[in-house]
C-alpha cells in the first residue's frame, strides 16, 4: 500500500489532526487557559484581574485594619413586605433563587447565574419589564431606587485577589451611588458553602469565603453603604452553610429562602423621616445622565500586557 | 482519569496511542497493561495505593487460574474458593464495610443497645466493582473449563486493566478477548471507526449527559419541596435521559478505544429505552452485567427451569444483588427489587397484556423507568418521599410553602434542543443512519465539528476557573 492509498483511507483522523494544529490554540486563547502555557503566553496573576476588567479600577489595597469593625452605629429595624417596592436586587444564581422562589415579588431583581463584581455592568440580562435583555445602566437610568442589595462573590472566588475584589465590587458601589444617590445600599456578605463542598478542594472553599468576606466588611460607611453578615442564620456549628438548608452545598434550597427573606425583611433601615416618602418606585423622568465616555479598558489591559511579555522577554535575553 | 476530560484526550490518548502503533507487535501487551497502570493511577486521586490492589488482583488471580487448570477434585475447587473470596472480599470490604457499620449500628438501636460503630470513610478504589466482576467471571470460565487459563502475567493484566473499560465497563469476559490478546491486528479502517465510535460516545457525554444533567442539578439545588408537578415529572424523565447518555457514552468510548488497540469490546447498549417491558430493557440496558448475573448467579441457581418458586427466588437474588453492586445504600437494594417485582409480574402474566399493545407496553416502559430512575438517583428515603409526593400531588401532601409556577417552562426553554436530541438518540434512527452513512464525506465532517465543539466545551468548563461562572 502506498502512502497516499493509507492517507484516503483514514480521512477522519486527518482532519482531526489537521484541525487541531489550531483549534487547540485557538480555544486555549478564547477561553483564557493559560495554565500550564510558555511564559509569554501567562497572564501574570497581577493583571488577571484587570485584564478581565470591565471597568477600569484603582486597586485599593487598604487591608482591613481590624478583623473587627466597630459595630455600626445604624439600628436596623423590622419592616413590611411593602419596604422592598422600591428594592433592586443584584446578584447571582443565589439571588436568581431568591427572585423565582421565596423573594419579594414587588421587588426588581437584575440576577443571573454566573453574574459577577467585574461583569455587573457588562452583562445584558432578561429583567421583568422588559422585553429584551438590558444591562444594569439602563436599569439605573430609567428607575430610581430607594435601596439596593447586593450579593455576589461567589463566582469570582477563582479570580483576581481579595484586594483586586475588593477594589472592584468598591468601583461598582461607586458608580452605584452615583446613579442612585438616594438609595441605601446593602453588601451582602458571600454565603458560605456547605461542609461537603469545602472538602472538595476546590477553589470555592470557605477560607476563600471569609477572607474575601473580610475585605468586604470594610465597604461599610454606616451612612449609605450596609455590610449584612448573612453566613450567621445560615451556618452550623462549624461556620459551614448548614446541609440541611442546601442540596447542592452552594445554593439554598427554596424552603431555606424563607430565612433569607426573614433577615432582609427584620434589617430594614428606615429613610430620614425628612419627607413623607411613599416606598414606590419611581422611574426617572428624563433626566439627563451624563453617559461616562466608555473607556478603552480592554486595550489599555492588552497594553499592559503585551508590555509585560517584553519585559519578560527582555529579563530572559539578560539573564542569558 | 475520564475519557472525556482534556488530559485523556491531548496528553494520555496521543502519547499512548503514538507508542503503541510505533512499537513492534510483541510488547503490545505490555504497553497495553502499563499504559493502562499509568491512566489507572493519574485517575485516582489522592490514593495510589489502590494502583497495588490492582496489580495484586492480577497477580493473585493469575496464580490462581494457572494452579487451578493443573488440578482436579476438591484442590480445584478450594482454588476456586480462595480466589472468590479475595476478589469478592476486596469489593466488599472497600465498597460495603460503612454500609454494614452502619446498619449494625442502627440494628443495635433498634434492640435498645447503643453500639456506636465510626465509619472507616475508605475511598472507593476506581472501577473495583468492574474489575472484580470481570476476574471473577476469569476465574469460574477457568474452573468450568470454558477458558484455558493466561499463559502470562502480562496478558492477563492487559486484560483486567485494558484501560478503555477498566473505570467503568463493559464487563468483558476473558474467553471473548484471549485470542485478540495473543495476536491482535489493526487496520487503518479500524482505528478510523475506533475513534468515530469514540467521538460518539463524547458526544453523547459531553454535548447530551452533561448538559442534561444541569437540570438535574437545578432541581436538587432548589430542593424536592419546592418544584411543581410537571417539573418533578421533567426531572424524572431527564435524569432517565442524563444516566443513559453518560453510560452510553462512556460504553461508546469504550469500544471506540477498544477497536483502536485491536479489540473487540461487547456492546453494552441496544437502545433500551424502546423496550416493551422490563425483561427486554434488561437485555438492551448495560447488557454485559445482565450477561454477568444470568452466567454466574441465575444459571448456576437453576434459572427458571426448576418451578415457579425457585424461580422467583432466583429472581429475588439476582435483583437484589445487581441493585446492591450499583451501589452501599438501600435504596439501591430497593431499586433493584422494583425491578424483581416488575419482571415476576411479567413472567407471570403482564407480558400477554404487554405484547397486545405496542402503545401500551411502551407507555408502560417509558412512564415506570424515569420513577425507578428516582429510586436510585436519590438515595435518602425521605427525601424520595417527597420526590414522589411531587410526582404524585393528589394524594393528599401539603402543598410546598414557596412554588414557582412557571419552572418547568423554563427548564424547557432552556433545555428543550438537548432534550429532544436526547429522545431522538434514544431511538435506533440515528444510529442506524450514522452506520449507514459513516464514510461520506458530510458525516465525517459533522463528525469533526462534533468532535471540536465538545473540546471547546470541555475547556470552557473544565479548565477555566475563570470564564465557567456556574453560580
Amino acid at each position: 500500500m502506498t502512502w497516499m492509498e493509507k492517507i484516503k483511507k483514514m480521512p477522519y483522523l486527518l482532519l482531526i489532526l489537521c484541525s487541531a494544529v489550531f483549534m487547540i490554540p485557538l480555544f486555549c486563547f478564547r477561553t483564557g487557559v493559560f495554565v500550564q502555557m510558555p511564559f509569554f503566553l501567562q497572564t501574570p496573576p497581577a493583571l488577571q484581574a484587570e485584564f478581565y476588567c470591565a471597568q477600569p479600577q484603582k486597586i485599593q489595597s487598604e487591608a482591613p485594619a481590624h478583623p473587627e469593625q466597630p459595630e455600626s452605629v445604624v439600628s436596623y429595624v423590622r419592616v413590611e413586605e411593602n419596604y422592598f417596592d422600591d428594592a433592586l436586587f443584584i446578584g447571582d444564581s443565589r439571588t436568581v433563587g431568591l427572585r423565582d422562589y421565596s423573594g419579594f415579588q414587588n421587588a426588581t431583581y437584575f440576577a443571573d447565574t454566573g453574574l459577577n463584581i467585574w461583569e455587573v455592568y457588562e452583562k445584558q440580562i432578561s429583567v421583568a419589564g422588559y422585553d429584551s435583555k438590558i444591562g444594569l445602566d439602563r436599569l439605573l437610568k430609567d428607575y430610581s431606587y430607594g435601596k439596593i442589595y447586593i450579593m455576589l462573590g461567589i463566582n469570582e472566588l477563582g479570580r483576581g485577589t481579595d484586594q483586586s475584589f475588593l477594589g472592584q465590587y468598591r468601583t461598582v458601589i461607586d458608580s452605584l451611588r452615583a446613579a442612585q444617590p438616594q438609595a441605601t445600599i446593602f453588601v451582602q456578605s458571600i454565603l458560605h458553602v456547605s461542609a461537603e463542598k469545602d472538602a472538595a478542594g476546590t477553589y470555592i472553599n470557605n477560607a476563600a469565603i471569609n477572607s474575601r468576606n473580610a475585605y468586604l466588611k470594610t465597604v461599610e460607611d454606616g451612612k449609605q453603604v450596609f455590610y449584612l453578615d448573612l453566613n450567621p442564620i445560615f451556618d452550623d456549628v462549624q461556620g459551614k452553610l448548614d446541609s440541611q438548608y442546601t442540596n447542592d452545598g452552594v445554593h439554598l434550597k427554596v424552603s431555606s429562602q424563607a430565612l433569607w427573606r426573614e433577615f432582609l425583611q427584620s434589617h430594614g433601615i428606615l429613610a430620614q423621616p425628612q419627607e413623607e416618602e411613599s416606598a414606590e418606585l419611581q422611574p426617572k423622568e428624563a433626566v439627563l445622565v451624563k453617559e461616562e465616555a466608555e473607556e478603552p479598558v480592554f486595550s489599555a489591559a492588552l497594553e499592559k500586557r503585551v508590555r509585560y511579555v517584553f519585559d519578560k522577554i527582555e529579563q530572559e535575553t539578560n539573564k542569558k | 482519569m475520564v475519557f472525556s476530560s482534556l488530559k485523556f484526550l491531548f496528553a494520555f490518548m496521543p502519547l499512548f496511542f503514538a507508542v503503541y502503533y510505533i512499537a513492534p507487535k510483541s510488547w503490545r501487551n505490555t504497553l497495553l497493561f502499563l499504559g493502562s497502570i499509568v491512566f489507572y493511577t493519574a485517575g485516582e486521586e489522592g490514593f495510589r495505593f489502590y494502583t497495588l490492589l490492582l496489580i495484586f488482583s492480577v497477580l493473585i488471580n493469575y496464580t490462581i487460574g494457572l494452579h487451578m487448570a493443573a488440578e482436579r477434585g476438591k484442590k480445584r475447587k478450594f482454588l476456586l474458593a480462595v480466589g472468590l473470596v479475595y476478589d469478592f472480599g476486596l469489593l466488599l470490604f472497600f465498597k460495603y464495610t460503612d454500609f454494614f457499620l452502619e446498619n449494625i449500628g442502627l440494628l443495635a438501636d433498634l434492640i435498645g443497645k447503643d453500639i456506636t460503630l465510626s465509619p472507616l470513610g475508605l475511598l472507593l478504589p476506581l472501577g473495583i466493582s468492574f474489575y472484580t466482576f470481570q476476574i471473577t467471571s476469569y476465574l469460574i470460565d477457568v474452573y468450568t473449563e470454558k477458558t484455558e487459563p493466561a499463559t502470562s502475567f502480562v496478558s492477563l493484566g492487559a486484560y483486567l486493566c485494558m484501560f478503555p473499560q477498566l473505570s467503568a465497563g463493559p464487563i468483558v469476559e476473558y474467553k471473548e478477548v484471549s485470542a485478540q490478546l495473543k495476536e491482535r491486528e489493526y487496520t487503518i479502517e479500524q482505528v478510523e471507526d475506533g475513534f468515530k465510535t469514540f467521538t460518539l460516545g463524547l458526544a453523547s457525554k459531553v454535548l447530551l449527559a452533561n448538559v442534561i444533567g444541569i437540570l438535574w442539578n437545578d432541581i436538587q439545588m432548589v430542593g424536592y419541596e419546592s418544584i411543581t408537578t410537571q417539573m418533578a415529572w421533567l426531572g424524572a424523565f431527564a435524569y432517565s435521559l442524563q444516566i443513559y447518555f453518560d453510560f452510553w457514552g462512556y460504553s461508546l468510548m469504550a469500544i471506540g478505544l477498544g477497536k483502536m488497540l485491536g479489540f473487540t469490546i461487547p456492546q453494552n447498549f441496544n437502545h433500551p429505552y424502546i423496550s416493551r417491558s422490563m425483561s427486554e430493557f434488561w437485555r438492551r440496558w448495560h447488557i454485559t452485567l445482565g450477561r454477568w448475573f444470568r452466567q454466574y448467579v441465575y444459571i448456576p441457581l437453576g434459572g427458571s427451569r426448576c418451578g415457579k418458586l425457585k424461580l422467583i427466588r432466583n429472581l429475588f437474588v439476582v435483583w437484589f444483588i445487581t441493585g446492591f453492586w450499583h451501589g452501599a445504600s438501600w435504596n439501591f437494594v430497593v431499586w433493584g427489587l422494583s425491578f424483581f417485582v416488575l419482571i415476576c409480574l411479567e413472567r407471570l402474566f403482564l407480558h400477554h397484556i404487554l405484547e397486545k399493545s405496542r402503545i401500551l407496553s411502551h407507555a408502560y416502559v417509558i412512564l415506570l423507568l424515569p420513577l425507578s430512575w428516582i429510586l436510585f438517583a436519590v438515595t435518602d428515603f425521605s427525601q424520595i418521599a417527597v420526590y414522589f409526593s411531587r410526582l404524585f400531588p393528589f394524594f393528599g401532601a401539603d402543598q410546598p410553602l414557596f412554588l414557582h409556577l412557571e419552572d418547568w417552562k423554563n427548564a424547557l426553554e432552556t433545555y428543550w434542543p438537548f432534550l429532544a436530541a436526547g429522545v431522538l438518540f434514544a431511538t435506533p434512527l440515528p444510529m442506524n443512519w450514522y452506520e449507514r452513512y459513516k464514510k461520506h464525506p458530510i458525516c465525517i465532517i459533522l463528525l469533526v465539528v462534533v468532535f471540536w465543539v465538545c473540546v471547546y466545551r470541555l475547556f470552557t468548563a473544565q479548565n477555566n476557573p475563570f470564564l465557567y461562572f456556574r453560580f
